[in-house]
């Protein structure tokens, strides 16, 4: 009795068959209501992940930026104790995964020291590395204020490669310094 | 107020506010042909996503910095195979996908090519967007591919479609729709989420750009320092392209809607490209194919149509249509029909029509006046059966039955089993030839002599 009850009866699979577009109807729509309790629940799963794939927010420009506003930056100070003539600035540059490691990493330094070092080990230094030579390189996290209405007034400098993003910063505050050794 | 009021005012409000109607259902014809179109679209699709899989999403993609962010089936391959083994057999299994990819486009009807397609592409676009990359233009592949999977074995042969097999293909393109046009209305909905009212700002763009720009200055758009100059105009693009992300779901409901908005979509994305250097192109075929050539798409574009359908603009418009519509017009639809014979009679009298179709007015064939001259003109015999003209159309015999039987409130045990019994237009064909002989049994024995009306 048992085994006939699971077992779909030739009725049974008919009447899946002729509700076939009514079902696969219900199923976009419940798959979508999933979707977005997925979208909602991301935050919950604390990896800091940006998805639980493939349930992506899709959050892109959201924000509006201020006039002005503070940035996170990691500038070499020194190459096997030698300092740097000019500010060189690693972060930000072309890979915006570099930018997240540093966001991550600046995320762990504001809520607790001990987790700043060990976050500074594991994202910034692989980064650090591939993006300098050198047997010990020194650098450090920095903030800096932007001013866009500057920026907006040198647009067409930007745009003729006369300016760069890091002609705008102006350093307020320095995180932490660290020495990474090869 | 109770249950059943309750969910008729949801249903009114769900027309209202998501769902039009555009006036006749569509023809078989008009189905048939949507059926073909959904085939052909399908086919197309799929040859794109062989191409996007030669082409742009492969495994040698993968970052070679430190492994961070692993998406969970990334977690699963370097579990299951190693993902050196997956990069040293990268062209191998990328040539397999492509081929299934192809032969999904030769034999849509066929499953075993949809899924080959689709789990390639899911773990293909996981790996793309992991080690904190961002390349978010994989997911909609995986989505369009995952919404075809649903797609009948019937697909393969248009032509010769079952009836459910045609609405299975149709549903399964209107999810591939809906999975497309969800993200857009995501971003638009975390744009104005997160504006703090910097939409209603008439330079929160100009902000946007000019901080897009400072990110890459080595590839400035062309349009953005005319645009980060003019920032109300700048603005007034903002707010439209918000406006057409958030409302791109409603597309789905709204068929005079698909073609506009897709075309916008495409606009927008042309838009994010010479405003913020951001590309999206393989989403431009994506909406060319499921949206501007929709099958669902409205016909023939009408102005009154596309309006009313708009979200917010076309509510006023909308709202008096729905008005006019639903008012109710006294003497809007007759029955013409034999008041000797008893059943007709109390059918008649027992009928209760919605309030949408106003007042129906009896006929007593018997006592003529105009609307007997009427339906003799057009040559309608009254004694094989009743006729029914509801807005200045008239219907005969089991046709005005039926449609009785529709317009009739779903009250009470008549108003229930009369909906039961002839709501369908083959039942109420069926059944009519034996009303017809019971009607001509009870005046045979009540000693009545049949209508004898000339026709012209």
């Amino acid at each position: 009795m048992a085994l006939a009850e699971r077992a779909p009866t030739r009725s049974r699979r008919m009447w899946y068959r002729v509700n076939r577009p009514r079902h696969t109807r219900r199923f976009a729509a419940v798959f979508i209501v999933f979707y977005l309790f997925m979208v909602w629940l991301r935050p919950a799963t604390g990896t800091g992940q940006d998805e639980i794939f493939p349930f992506f927010s899709w959050a892109l420009f959201a924000q509006t930026p201020a006039w002005q506003r503070l940035e996170n930056t990691v500038v070499l100070r020194a190459i096997d104790g030698e300092p740097m003539e000019d500010v060189r600035y690693l972060i930000p540059n072309d890979d915006i995964r570099d930018a997240k490691a540093l966001r991550r990493t600046v995320d762990a330094c504001e809520s607790d020291r001990t987790a700043c070092e060990a976050a500074v080990e594991a994202w910034l230094f692989p980064v650090v590395r591939r993006l300098t030579s050198g047997g010990s390189v020194e650098f450090s996290i920095v903030k800096v204020r932007v001013d866009l209405r500057v920026a907006r007034q040198e647009i067409s400098r930007l745009a003729d490669g006369a300016a760069r993003e890091t002609d705008f910063f102006q350093p307020q505050d320095e995180v932490g310094r660290w020495t990474v050794r090869r | 107020m109770s249950l059943r009021r309750t969910l008729a005012a949801a249903k009114q409000a769900r027309r209202l506010f998501l769902q039009m109607d555009y006036g006749p259902w569509r023809s078989p014809a008009d189905f048939s042909k949507a059926a073909v179109g959904v085939s052909w679209l399908v086919r197309c699709a799929y040859l794109f996503l062989a191409y996007e899989i030669a082409t742009r999403l492969s495994f040698e993609r993968v970052y070679r910095g430190e492994p961070t962010d692993l998406l969970w089936p990334v977690g699963l391959l370097e579990i299951a195979a190693g993902l050196e083994w997956m990069a040293e057999r990268e062209r191998l299994i990328g040539a397999v996908a492509s081929a299934a990819g192809l032969l999904a486009m030769l034999f849509p009807g066929r499953l075993v090519f949809r899924l080959g397609v689709f789990i390639y592409l899911f773990f293909a676009v996981a790996l793309d967007n992991s080690y904190a990359a961002i390349n978010h233009g994989g997911h909609f592949p995986v989505y369009v591919g995952f919404a075809l999977l649903f797609l009948p074995a019937g697909v393969d042969s248009p032509k010769r479609m079952a009836r459910k097999d045609a609405l299975t293909s149709m549903a399964a393109f209107w999810f591939a729709q809906s999975l497309i046009l969800l993200p857009y209305t995501l971003a638009g909905f975390w744009k104005i989420y997160h504006s703090n009212l910097a939409l209603l700002s008439t330079d929160g763009f100009v902000r946007i750009l000019v901080s897009r720009a400072m990110e890459d200055t080595a590839a400035i758009p062309w349009l953005l320092p005319f645009f980060a100059s003019q920032p109300l105009l700048a603005q007034c693009v903002f707010l439209g392209a918000v406006y057409l992300q958030f409302f791109a779901l409603l597309a789905l409901f709204r068929p005079a809607l698909q073609r506009p908005f897709g075309l916008g979509l495409v606009l927008f994305h042309f838009g994010t490209d010479y405003l913020l250097d951001i590309t999206f192109y393989p989403h431009v075929v994506y909406l060319g194919l499921f949206l501007v050539f929709s099958p669902f798409a409205q016909g023939r574009f009408t102005a009154t149509a596309f309006v009313k359908s708009l979200p917010v603009f076309g509510l006023p418009l909308r709202v008096a249509c729905a008005y006019r519509r639903t008012k109710p017009a006294a003497d809007k639809a007759w029955l013409v029909y034999d008041g000797e014979c008893y059943f007709c009679r109390h059918y008649a009298r027992l009928l209760s029509v919605r309030e949408a179709v106003g007042e129906l007015t009896l006929v007593n064939a018997r006592d003529g006046g105009p609307l007997v001259e009427e339906a003799q003109a057009l040559r309608y015999d009254l004694d094989e059966g009743m006729a029914l003209k509801v807005g200045g159309r008239w219907l005969f015999g089991s046709d005005a039955l039926n449609t009785l039987a529709q317009l009739s409130e779903r009250r009470g045990v008549f108003g229930r089993a009369n909906r039961l019994l002839f709501g369908s237009p083959r039942t109420a064909r069926l059944a009519y030839p034996f009303l017809k002989l019971g009607r001509r049994a009870l005046l045979r024995m009540r000693g009545i002599p049949p209508l004898d009306l000339d026709l012209p």
